[in-house]
């Protein structure tokens, strides 16, 4: 019982993550936020969704991923160029509200392309099934929790080894210092939102195969969630984003199996303020000096 | 190899610089003196091209910077220390200095770092170190270093003495003298005029947004006018 708990609670929690790290690198690099980040999230979905049924159940599994990163990197890259990029020195309350139209705008969009109901997933994702230790996997939840662990531990990897991720530390710590060591840091913003958003779409579609579940409001509750993880986490750390999204997820689901269903959200978000309040810069978090 | 004329910059509406000449030779030191709020940082960062707002002339080895981004002035050999340091506290020291050389690709990296290694030993043991870590002295030879990283010709200079102990001080204008004996030319930045004028060619004294007195090094440390900007003048607009 606890360790099919756990593994409930690591899919969870790596679904997540896939939109709270996108929080944390979009929040760390301009301090702003974005509230489109679940309508991306959501389109990603339904792009995996439409790529799904244009191919034979094979091939369409390896067609669904990149369609939903690439349909949701636009998104994001779209967000960039109209939301933030002429509002740089601002007030950062401007990309805020147009964000918060975006999404409104997205999912007026989606219920007009896709309808107000639920679709779901076009067939049966059948890979299988083991039990090991009382827990029962499937293939389908071992392949999700295996391809977000992966993705995080990828993209861990390439902000902590290569060049890009050192020109967006740089970035993310000081834009005009960046910009002193002849770094492009439009360039590094736009990439950050469009890995951001690519992992939000991958999210996306990986959260309508779990549930088997696609609609307009999909990005709604999850992305409010992925953004207090992030923010338990430390928002704009990456690693803490993480933590706090795997912290949200296995305390939901413990509180599924030991609890009750209905009190899931009561309870981990009370949880969650009660961090907060113990620690404010989050659970990886440090208290910043205002940067001038 | 660097010719300025009239250049003007703008915070807003407000305007910092009110026009501003002057030139520096291939391998010559300059120093732009003067007191609190001249306009000495503006006129580095209007150079290498931080602040958007500029108008003017900025020659710089035959070509005009005007349009340049810091990462056009890197790549032409350009680099500043600014006001401040602006390190990176919490990348490792070794980072810092690969970023210096970001906006100069295809000059090896490793030549370069084993050079600044060489320079600053201090820097070489302390190469997995967070940059915060270190001392104030230590994070202004990072920022010097890592602007060096790039390979550059002329080395912008802001205030690199500020807060420093006096025998940190000593050490970054015997640093400055190297840097200029290896054949890079320097703008230096400084409101520690004597020693600045100590170990100048010549020097331009900003007041206001202007050139209000220019000279040979020597001349300038002579001139009772330019000893009052360095016994602490405010500069309340009405020049020294
Ligand atoms: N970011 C800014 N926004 C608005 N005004 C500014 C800004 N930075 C500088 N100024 C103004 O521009 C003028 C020139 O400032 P600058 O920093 O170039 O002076 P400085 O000679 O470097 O002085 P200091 O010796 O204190 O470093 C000053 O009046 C200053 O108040
Ligand atoms: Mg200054």
């Amino acid at each position: 019982m606890l360790a099919q708990q756990l593994f409930n609670g690591l899919i969870l929690g790596g679904l997540y993550a896939l939109l709270a790290v996108g929080f944390s690198l979009i929040v760390g690099i301009l301090k702003m936020i974005t509230f489109a980040h679940g309508e991306v999230f959501m389109a990603g979905a339904f792009a995996g969704l439409a790529a799904l049924g244009l191919f034979s159940p094979g091939v369409a599994l390896a067609a669904a991923l990149p369609a939903a990163a690439g349909g949701a990197a636009i998104l994001g890259a779209v967000t960039e160029l109209v939301a933030f990029r002429p509002f740089r020195r601002g007030p950062e309350m401007t990309p805020a509200l147009i964000t918060i139209g975006f999404s409104i705008i997205l999912q007026a969009l989606a219920l007009m392309l896709a309808g107000a109901d639920t679709k779901p997933f076009p067939f049966n994702p059948d890979f299988g099934r083991w039990t090991a230790g009382g827990v029962v996997f499937s293939g389908l939840e071992l392949g999700i929790a295996g391809l977000a662990l992966a993705i995080l531990a990828g993209l861990g990897l390439v902000i902590a080894r290569t060049d890009w991720g050192l020109a967006l530390r740089a970035t993310a710590a000081h834009f005009q210092a960046a910009q002193l060591m002849g770094i492009n840091t439009d360039r590094v913003v736009l990439s950050a939102f469009v890995l951001a958003s690519g992992m939000a779409g991958i999210g996306g579609i990986l959260f309508g195969a779990h549930y088997g579940a696609f609609y307009p409001l999909m990005g709604v509750v999850i992305s409010m969630k992925a953004l207090a993880a992030a923010t338990l986490g430390g928002i704009g750390n990456v690693g803490g984003a993480v933590v706090g999204a795997l912290l949200l997820g296995l305390i939901e689901s413990l509180v599924v199996g030991y609890v009750s269903a209905n009190y899931r959200d009561v309870i981990a978000f009370s949880i969650l303020i009660l961090v907060i309040l113990i620690r404010p810069a989050g659970i990886l978090g440090r208290r910043e000096e205002e940067k001038v | 190899m660097l010719r300025v004329k009239d250049l003007r910059a703008w915070y807003g509406n407000l305007p910092a610089l009110r026009g501003i000449d002057f030139h520096l030779e291939e391998g010559e030191l300059v120093t732009l003196i003067g007191s609190n709020g001249a306009g000495k940082s503006t006129t580095l960062k209007s150079l290498i091209g931080l602040l958007p707002g500029r108008s003017g002339e900025i020659e710089y080895l035959g070509e005009s910077l005007l349009g340049c981004t810091p990462a056009g002035a890197l790549a032409r050999g350009m680099a500043m220390v600014p006001e401040g340091r602006w390190i990176f506290p919490d990348l490792t020291v070794e980072e810092n200095l690969r970023l210096g050389a970001f906006g100069r690709r295809g000059h090896p990296l490793a030549v370069a770092l084993e050079r600044e290694f060489a320079r600053f030993p201090v820097l070489g043991e302390r190469r997995r170190q967070k940059g915060g870590t270190l001392s104030g002295g230590e994070q202004q030879m990072l920022a010097i270093s890592r602007a060096l990283m790039s390979n550059p010709r002329l080395l912008l200079l802001d205030e690199p003495s500020l807060g420093l102990a006096p025998l940190m001080v000593e050490k970054v204008f015997a640093l400055i003298r190297d840097i200029r004996k290896g054949g890079i030319a320097v703008l230096l930045v400084e409101q520690n005029s004597a020693q600045a004028l100590a170990v100048a060619d010549r020097g331009y004294v900003l007041s206001s947004g202007r050139v209000i007195i220019s000279g040979p090094a020597a001349d300038l440390l002579r001139d009772p006018r330019v000893g009052r900007v360095y016994l602490g003048y405010q500069d309340f607009g009405g020049g020294i």
